[in-house]
């Protein structure tokens, strides 16, 4: 193992992407302030934030593609300023906004890729299939590229992505301009690749589909990152109060007794044999509620707390505007 | 109330957005500085009224011919960009539901283009009115002189504008452009020339060949105006002409873009594995588009790979057609110019227009070879790839070279019929160096080209950066220092002929054939010494660009 490979995995083991203090200006507009990420190998890193917040420009930084102003990034310990073949080896990047050739079919444009990325020719063949397959396109192997709908052009550049077996995925806005069936196709693709082990770092739009797949957030607006961390520590930071359903089979009048003389239930509303509150109880209170309730002898059919979601996050910490 | 003309509204929008860009203000402030700079060198020393008239007509011919050097080499490739450039971003279907009417998107593009080049001549007024002073031309002559570029610049822009509403992509209509532009302006002469070749001795014809070329290349009716009395004649009839192409360019563009676009043809028939088909579709051969085709090898330039199997090999009918296309082309004009005649004064000509060809097909097949990939969305894949700077623009840049093959082939296969006419060792040693120095033409013209691609994203401003360049280091530079030996200014006028020739490959293969050489052989040192000093520069050139990509174009900034 040669010395520069060392001093990339010692890194590895720590974090294998790494940005410290970055910034990036141009002109008088600052598109990334100070921004500092440490994402460990295997996670899923959901990076939201409205038009224009500055992710794209992480993002080909980390790519190699964008020189930044001030500060520092690394992929597997590698810096991207100064080691930017190791990067590329590191880094398989989906841009937002991407072309295909004229005249390649789908198998001959991941041939030029994987011999762009030095795949020796006898290996090449068993990599294209195999990502042919992983993609779910290997009945359109022999189409011309060109003849692709959106959906199945997303498809071929994730192929071209793949080619080269990246550790790191960068993949930007990569569901943006895809119909629901698209959407939940490339869905279930992150999903295999995250099961396969690969550290992907996903921008979008699309809060649903990230808070489904990502295990890390972080959270961008105007150049600066107001959150980032473990999706559940934050969600679970920035909430006050926890909203808990209530479903009944009977004893709904003792139940409304017994949520309104509870101390820390804010706010309760009823409909038929249905409650919602507001609470800022612990779970193990809400347990103790839980089973007072069926020593009064009302019969709980439903008692779940409501989930936050990526949405509640995102709206809490942003401040919109433009 | 103020009325709201929808098409002004176009027209603002699109200059105000050229204005402001920076190369816009640079081209204004380079021509602004060139003009100033002639003006400062031309001014007379002494207070001699004859040699103050001189400086000043010397200075009214350089404004001039810049101005209309500037509305032919430019205009065409920003005309051509305007629709297509629409088409490209997917938004003329946006303009067209919009209450302009095809008519007012036509003209508000057409001012737009035109409006760059009446700035350019704006721009320089204060610089061209103190030349007043110098008392060596009229009034009258200003007049007709803005007017004969004005003609010219409404027929360039106008057959820039038909060629984007034909063509959808914008490289294509950037060609169609230019070539549409050498048709107009030469297009006429050398009709007339043929016609006059093939009926010498016929009374009228060297006036109908005058007629022409006075009267439809711009050139040469603003020589007649600036020489001193001239026809008006000619006058009216160059006005007419390109008010002419004016108007039927844009009747035709208007029925094109009055039209429903047609769907992108997409292809999707499977390549062919059977080998039985395959022997029966062997007329292909080696372009069969359904043939299957093999992996890259290890160890070869993916990129250049890429270029030669799916640019050029893909594009191999069309390449096919501009071998015939060129070939009969150099055939006809060397049958009635060469063939007919075998003289050697008439190799030299026929040799120097196909230089012309070749370096004007040459830019087109280049200058978009990497800003497509900027313009196409292609080149941040390519860039994330293990590629080498190198292995991209060597890559490229050979393919574009190659490109250009068909042309320089066909001209060396028209010269096959010279060997049936006992031509001497002298005109085969003419025509040797001929070829060489065409080789060298295009291998010039290819490296400025690629040098001119790496200096900005966009085709239509590398296209017409590789002509302006070009044109510099093929006549511009030589033509330059000739017109300063001729006015006698210092340093200049001390300047041997031969060594003013050295700055143009063209040049100085005329000035061998003709003065150097005399009676000898054409093959000498000093065509060997400027076949290798452009040689070397156009090397460098490939150098250069490989750094510049390196350095500016792998990671943006």
């Amino acid at each position: 193992m040669g010395g520069n490979e060392e001093r990339g995995w010692r890194a590895i083991e720590m974090a294998i992407i790494k940005t410290e203090h970055l910034t990036k200006r141009y002109n008088r507009f600052l598109a990334v302030r100070d921004l500092n990420l440490e994402i460990g190998e295997g996670d899923i890193f959901g990076f939201i934030g409205p038009n224009g917040a500055g992710k794209t420009t992480t993002l080909r930084i980390l790519a190699t593609l964008l020189e930044p102003t001030a500060g520092k990034a690394f992929v597997g310990g590698f810096d991207v300023r100064k080691d930017a073949y190791e990067v590329k080896r590191l880094v398989g990047f989906m841009p937002d906004y991407f072309g295909v050739y004229d005249g390649m079919r789908l198998r001959e444009y991941l041939d030029f890729f994987g011999a762009a990325y030095k795949i020796p020719k006898k290996k090449r063949r068993a990599i294209i299939d195999d990502v042919l397959m992983l993609t779910d396109m290997t009945s359109k192997a022999d189409d011309f590229v060109t003849s692709f709908s959106r959906g199945m052009k997303q498809r071929c550049c994730l192929a071209k992505t793949l080619i080269h077996d990246p550790k790191v995925l960068l993949l930007d806005e990569p569901a943006s301009g895809l119909d629901p069936r698209a959407r939940i196709e490339l869905r279930e693709l992150l999903k295999t690749l995250r099961d396969m082990g690969k550290t992907i770092l996903i921008s979008s739009h699309i809060l649903s589909e990230l808070g489904d797949m990502c295990n890390k957030i972080g959270i961008i607006e105007r150049g600066e990152t107001l959150a980032a961390g473990d999706f559940q520590e934050i969600l679970d930071g920035i909430r006050l109060e926890r909203e808990v359903r209530l479903e009944l089979v009977d004893g709904a009048e003792a139940a409304a007794r017994i949520l309104e003389n509870t101390p820390g239930i804010f706010k309760v509303s009823q409909s038929g044999n249905e409650f919602h509150m507001e609470t800022n109880l612990g779970r193990q209170e809400l347990a103790e509620l839980h089973s007072k309730l069926a020593a009064e002898g009302v019969k709980v059919l439903f008692f779940q707390e409501e989930r936050g979601t990526l949405e509640d996050v995102f709206l809490h910490v942003t401040k919109g505007g433009l | 109330m103020a009325v709201q003309i929808p098409a002004i509204a176009l027209v603002k929008r699109e200059l105000v957005s050229s204005l402001r860009r920076v190369p816009s203000f640079l081209v204004v402030l380079l021509f602004v500085s060139v003009c100033t700079a002639f003006a400062v060198e031309l001014w007379p020393r002494t207070s001699n009224i004859a040699w103050g008239a001189m400086s000043s007509r010397a200075l009214f011919g350089a404004f001039t011919n810049i101005l209309l050097s500037g509305a032919v080499l430019f205009v065409p490739a920003l005309a051509a960009s305007t629709i297509s450039g629409e088409k490209e971003q997917e938004t003329f279907d946006l303009l067209s539901i919009t209450l302009i009417s095809p008519l007012g998107i036509l003209v508000g593009k057409l001012l737009n283009t035109v409006g760059f080049v009446v700035i350019l001549a704006v721009a320089i007024m204060p610089v061209f009115g103190v030349t007043f002073f110098l008392v060596g031309f009229d009034l009258g002559q200003v007049t007709v002189a803005v007017a004969v570029i004005l003609a010219t610049t409404f027929s360039c822009a106008s057959v820039g504008i038909l060629s984007s509403a034909v063509f959808r992509r914008r490289f294509v209509a950037i060609m169609g452009a230019y070539l549409g532009v050498l048709g107009v302006t030469l297009g006429p002469s050398m009709l007339a020339m043929f016609a006059g070749m093939a009926t010498v001795g016929l009374s009228g014809m060297e006036e109908i060949m005058e007629v022409c070329a006075a009267t439809t290349i711009p050139f040469a009716t603003l020589g007649l105006v600036l020489m001193g009395p001239y026809s008006l004649r000619y006058l009216v009839g160059a006005l007419v002409y390109h008010g002419g192409v004016t108007a039927i360019c844009l009747f035709l563009s208007l029925l094109i873009i009055r039209r429903p676009p047609k769907p992108p043809k997409v292809d999707y028939r499977k390549p062919i594995d059977d080998p039985k088909v395959l022997r029966r579709r062997k007329f292909y051969w080696l372009i069969d588009p359904l043939k299957r085709k093999k992996p890259i090898e290890d160890g070869r330039n993916p990129m250049l790979v890429k270029e030669l199997r799916w640019g050029l090999i893909s594009q191999g009918t069309a390449m096919v057609r501009v071998f015939y296309i060129s070939f009969i082309v150099y055939f006809i004009i060397g049958m009635f110019g060469v063939y007919l005649e075998g003289r050697y004064g008439n190799l030299l000509p026929w040799l120097m227009f196909q230089f012309v060809i070749t370096a004007t097909i040459a830019p087109a097949m280049m200058a978009n070879i990497l800003t497509k990939e900027f313009e196409l969305g292609n080149i941040d894949m390519l860039r994330t790839t293990l590629l080498t700077p190198r292995d991209i623009v060597l890559g490229k840049g050979t393919a574009g070279f190659l490109a250009a093959s068909p042309a320089l082939l066909a001209a060396v296969a028209s010269s096959v019929p010279l060997v049936f006419l006992r031509l001497g060792l002298r005109q085969y040693e003419l025509l040797f160096t001929g070829y060489v120095t065409l080789t060298l033409c295009v291998l010039l013209s290819s490296s400025i080209s690629l040098f001119s691609s790496m200096l900005t994203r966009r085709t239509s401003t590398s296209l017409a950066l590789s002509y302006f360049l070009s044109a510099g280091v093929f006549i511009g530079i030589a033509g330059l220092f000739a017109v300063l030996h001729e006015l006698r200014v210092p340093f200049f006028w001390k300047l041997d002929d031969e060594i003013i020739a050295l700055l143009s490959p063209i040049a100085a293969f005329l000035v061998n054939a003709t003065q150097i050489a005399g009676k000898g052989s054409p093959i000498t040192l000093y065509w060997a010494a400027s076949v290798a000093a452009y040689t070397a520069f156009a090397l460098a050139l490939v150098g250069i660009s490989v750094k510049i990509f390196s350095r500016y174009r792998m990671r943006d900034r």
